[in-house]
């Protein structure tokens, strides 16, 4: 009895407390959040057509890049692909029966719904225009009501923290017998280091919105320079959350690549304890780097200098993963399929995301280029490029295992085709547009820099085809796609070696663990083999 | 039972001894000695009072790991924000 | 190595744990981490203290001497350090299955924690009568002879407010354990809950012991 079948009414579904239907609901959940800051997106891209005004005025425009910005942040690049396919897979993997808080987590699902309903309400009934950063003493000052938003993002932020902590204690308690760390999948690893992350920068960020919230409500003057404050503690505040929150989006993303890069190339990822390593190394440094966001806002050169200095070791981390995957593909039995193709278009877009990022790093350079468009193309293409990349690769990956049906893998082509020119001819020009100057977060701009804003707009129309046919065909799959079986990509990964979709209790008899994940050396067992399994 | 008791005598004893160096008897503390003294002594009332009275001692190494790495990143934050506004010159060009 | 577990021999457990000690190591570590994060969330708050600590040196000292009552926040102190020996003796007492005795230790630390709220309210209405309150309520003098002076009492009335919230929150958790503790429960059922909840309670003790030097005191 799979846990699609088990329990079909709405009480079923909404009072669960298993694992893999919390992780649909937040499917469910988190692809609404990013239709809605996708939409965001689009009107400012539209705005942006001309250089004059156009669409919106200037306080409009401002609430929609804010909006676009705390959506997709907050309500989904934080949660999604941890909430989602963690959830689903992460007990499975260590083959447990469930996480370790079951009740927990639904609660947590439940206050993530309330989370967003709050920010949301804000968002749109007083309208916040401090962009997703929110920095004071403009956040403090503004008219536009941002005391419910900041009540939104506390909710939202104590579900990642509750999230962590139910990963981590998972992880640590409920591995099955002879599942040593130095055998758990990387996607394992990858979620341990991201929950660290969650469990101890949140209530940073959790501080500080209750500091605004406290200085619009009461005026408490922390950050304003008229009553005494500094406005720089609140960037140093902001940012000690916000930095390693990037790492928390992208670090699941660099799991999901390995597990996918695994399969796909039919052996394990070359040195898979230097990738282990180097996803928790990231988590470490991701802690020391924070000022690297303030470089020209006011902060001694002395902490300047030390930040701009560690900050290139996270390059270094992320190199070392970098060169194992390609070196994996290297005399691999490599497979393209969609989630492949996912995969390297993931690679291409990490290079020149990673890259540019190390360039912001050093500071001579970010002088020039500090709020300017050349950001804004780095972290899209960390961020859209990186994580989203992976996100739509694990979604065309376990699809199959999640919901038991194949999807049209043509169409997955030719949708992945349409997002990877889209994703370029959107950000591409921003590169470029930031090195010319045009500042972020403006509405109009100089005549100088419209032919490649129209260029980048045309990319953005691109991207929102994209992502309408993978919708598309993802859902004609889901009610009409052929069925599948245990493991449709041959894949030895562990969660492979249960049925799709799996049963309610992740595993039909005992866990045995015969040997490490992605073990294609192992012959192929002909039972296996005839239940679908190898 | 009598651990929780001697741990306790010694927590009101380090009270006492803060409270007296920085307000009776702040006179024979030279002033550079004032706040690591009462932030010292206040570190191991807190080691105490985890390590006994939250079983620290007792519990898997993990959770002493998670203690120790929720007080580095806040002595790292610390510092770094102190280190920002102690090093602040003013520069040439206004 | 020390083996911590269900003490007494208590095997239920909820399924997908191996055994009872198993999950017990687990809502241990779930409480850690959760003790992990709540000092980060206060912490950031002590990092602006001490910012503003080093940037307003002398009339953060002066107002911590003439405008804070060491006595009082003293006082404070000791209470919550007996309350919190009071919790460990509660879950000392839950350890070898004797229900009531943790129920009484448990009222104990009520009754203290009630005190400290009562003494709270003392120094709170003080300063409401001189003006000393945060932000745009700050009435009192001061604020020309001294810009930090403000400053001073945002920092005071968020950390310890914040605080007392923590303590009230304890004070409904404790009664839970309590009603519990009477009806008997702790006899015959794991007590990790009286454990996590004690854990709760250390914390808001553990803020306290760094809160009353650097506020009162330096």
């Amino acid at each position: 009895m799979s846990y699609l079948s088990e329990g079909t009414s709405v009480r079923s579904w909404l009072g669960t407390t298993d694992h893999k239907r919390i992780g649909v609901m937040y499917l469910a959940t988190t692809l609404l959040t990013f239709l809605a800051g996708g939409l965001f997106a689009m009107v400012l891209r539209i705005e942006l057509l001309t250089p004059g005004p156009g669409l919106v005025d200037a306080q409009l425009y401002n609430r929609l890049f804010t909006l676009h910005g705390m959506v997709m942040v907050f309500l989904f690049m934080v949660p999604a692909i941890p909430s989602v396919f963690g959830n689903f897979f992460l007990p499975i993997m260590v083959g447990a029966k469930d996480v370790a808080f079951p009740r927990l987590n639904l609660a947590t699902y439940w206050l993530f719904v309330l989370g967003i309903a709050v920010a949301l309400w804000g968002m749109v009934h007083g309208g916040a225009d401090t962009g997703w950063t929110f920095y004071a003493p403009y956040s403090t000052t503004t008219v536009t009501a941002l005391a419910p938003v900041m009540l939104g993002i506390f909710i939202i932020g104590m579900t990642s923290v509750l999230t962590g902590l139910n990963f981590i204690v998972t992880v640590h308690s409920l591995r099955a017998p002879g599942l040593s760390w130095g055998k758990l999948p990387l996607f394992v690893w990858a979620l341990y280091a991201t929950s660290v992350i969650q469990v101890l920068a949140t209530p940073v960020i959790g501080i500080l919105v209750l500091a605004v919230f406290a200085e619009v409500m009461f005026g408490f003057g922390l950050f304003d320079p008229a009553r005494g404050g500094d406005p720089i503690l609140f960037q140093h505040l902001f940012w000690f959350y916000s930095h390693p929150v990037v790492y928390l989006m992208v670090l699941p993303a660099f799991g999901i690549v390995s597990e996918v890069v695994a399969t796909f190339c039919r052996r394990q990822v070359f040195g898979y304890k230097l990738v282990a390593g180097s996803t928790v190394g990231i988590a470490a440094v991701g802690f020391f780097v924070w000022g690297h966001h303030m470089f020209v806002s006011g902060q001694s050169t002395f902490d300047a200098g030390i930040f701009g200095a560690l900050s290139m070791l996270v390059g270094v981390f992320t190199a070392i993963k970098v060169f194992n995957w390609v070196m994996t593909l290297y005399k691999g039995a490599v497979h393209m399929t969609v989630p492949f193709a996912y995969a390297c278009a993931f690679l291409y877009f990490l290079i020149f995301g990673g890259m540019t990022g190390i360039s912001l790093a050093v500071v001579s350079l970010d002088v020039h280029w500090h709020d300017t468009y050349y950001v804004v193309a780095h972290f899209h293409f960390v961020m859209v490029g990186t994580v989203l990349m992976a996100f739509m690769a694990a979604l065309h990956y376990w699809f199959p295992k999640m919901f038991g049906r194949m999807y049209n893998e043509s169409a997955g082509y030719m949708a992945l085709v349409f997002l990877f020119i889209g994703f370029n001819g959107t950000f591409m020009p921003q590169f470029m547009l930031g090195n010319m100057g045009m500042p972020r977060r403006y509405f109009q701009y100089e005549e100088m820099f419209r032919n490649l804003n129209v260029f980048s707009s045309a990319g953005a129309a691109l991207l929102g085809v994209g992502f309408a046919i993978v919708a598309l065909y993802l859902a004609i799959a889901l009610l009409n796609g052929a069925r599948a079986t245990s493991s449709p990509w041959h894949s030895r990964g562990y969660e492979w070696r249960t049925s799709s979709p799996p049963p309610v209790h992740n595993f039909d008899g005992p866990v045995v663990r015969l040997n490490e994940p992605h073990d294609y050396h192992q012959e192929d067992d002909e039972e296996e083999v005839a239940r679908g399994h190898a | 039972m009598r651990r929780y008791a001697i741990i306790l005598g010694v927590l009101l004893l380090l009270t006492l001894i803060t409270f007296l160096s920085a307000r009776q008897l702040d006179a024979y503390v030279p002033g550079v000695l004032r706040v690591p003294l009462a932030l010292g002594i206040a570190c191991i009332k807190a080691g105490l009072v985890m390590w006994f009275f939250m079983h620290l001692k007792d519990h898997a190494a993990t959770n002493r790991a998670y203690v120790l790495a929720a007080v580095v990143l806040l002595t790292l934050m610390i510092v770094m924000v102190v280190a920002d506004v102690a090093t602040r010159v003013p520069t040439l060009n206004p | 190595m020390a083996m911590p577990d269900g003490g007494g021999g208590f095997t239920a457990h909820a399924e997908h744990f191996a055994d009872a000690p198993a999950e017990r190591r687990a809502a241990q570590l779930g409480m850690w981490l959760f003790l992990a994060q709540e000092l980060l969330l206060f912490g950031g708050l002590f990092c602006a203290f001490t910012m503003y600590r080093y940037q307003y040196a002398d009339t953060f000292r002066f107002l911590a001497k003439n405008h804070l009552d060491w006595k009082l926040g003293t006082l404070n102190t000791v209470v919550l350090l007996v309350s919190s020996f009071t919790v460990a003796a509660g879950v000392h007492f839950a350890r070898e299955r004797k229900s009531r005795l943790t129920g009484w230790a448990f009222v104990a630390s009520i009754a203290l924690a009630e005190v400290f709220l009562a003494i709270k309210y003392v120094e709170y209405s003080h300063k409401l009568h001189e003006g000393l309150l945060p932000g745009r309520y700050f009435t009192h003098a001061l604020l020309a002879e001294h810009p930090g002076a403000p400053m001073f009492f945002v920092l005071y009335f968020f950390i310890t407010g914040l605080h007392a919230l923590h303590v009230v929150v304890g004070i409904v958790l404790l009664g839970w354990i309590s009603y519990r503790a009477f009806r008997g429960e702790f006899g015959r059922r794991n007590d990790t809950p009286v454990e996590l909840v004690g854990m709760y309670w250390h914390l808001v003790d553990l803020i306290w012991i760094f809160v009353y030097p650097t506020l009162y005191l330096l």
